[in-house]
């Protein structure tokens, strides 16, 4: 069975594309379409990694790594931040919330590949 | 038979507000798709369309063109047709396909 990347944007599009380049390489894709909704894919199911955007409404991207490394089966899962937000405060932010890796959109999917195969649990 | 072309579709508002991650979609699509010579951008679910999304609309033909390829604008719904139409762009973007109205019976 194939790794689980749960993606969290609320852009369609990013999500679509996201989605191919995963798919492409072999990856099972869940998506969650804002921090709210993410964090209710976390139920229990087994994901080995997770791809998350920033600004979202309902519940922003930094609130959902806090949240999701709350949780005791989620809390080595690595995250993968992919943003347009390149400010540093920002990706400090993201770090001490628990994110693994920082992806300024525009992306090259290459990029965001190899940082997903070399973060992602076993 | 030809296999379909690879589609990205847009959803929601293309504008200044959603501008940027909308953008950082189409240059990966393009990317990912660089062995395909036709694509298409399905566009019958945007909502609202700004000088900020007729630009991206452009920049993506305009890529796309310069690598060779073509992009396709389809079934665009009423707002976009409506700017394009504004924007004197219809013949520039091609939209093919009937307007998806948001809402029955306009």
């Amino acid at each position: 069975m194939g790794k689980t990347i749960l993606i969290v944007d609320d852009s369609a599009s990013v999500r679509q594309v996201v989605g191919i380049a995963l798919r492409g390489a072999g990856y099972e894709v869940i998506e969650g379409v804002d921090g709210q909704d993410g964090l209710s894919k976390l139920d229990g199911r087994k994901i080995h990694l997770i791809i998350s955007d920033v600004n979202m409404p309902r519940m922003d991207g930094i609130t959902f790594v806090k949240e999701a490394k709350k949780l005791p089966a989620y809390k080595f899962t690595p995250i993968i931040i992919l943003t347009t937000e390149s400010e540093e405060k920002k990706k400090l932010e993201g770090q001490q919330a628990g994110a693994k890796a920082w992806v300024v959109k525009p992306f090259q999917p290459a990029q965001m590949l190899a940082a997903v195969s070399k973060l992602i649990l076993p | 038979m030809n296999a379909p072309a690879p589609s990205l579709a847009l959803v929601g508002e293309l504008t200044i507000q959603t501008a940027a991650e909308e953008k950082a979609a189409l240059l990966g699509f393009l990317e990912l798709t660089a062995d395909e010579s036709d694509l298409e951008l399905e566009a019958g679910s945007v909502t609202e369309l700004d000088t900020a999304g007729v630009q991206l609309l452009l920049m993506a033909r305009r890529e796309a063109a310069a690598q060779g390829r073509r992009l396709h604008l389809v079934s665009p719904s009423r707002p976009v047709l409506d700017v394009l139409a504004i924007a004197h762009l219809t013949t520039d973007l091609e939209p093919s396909g009937s307007p998806r109205s948001q809402e029955a019976g306009q």
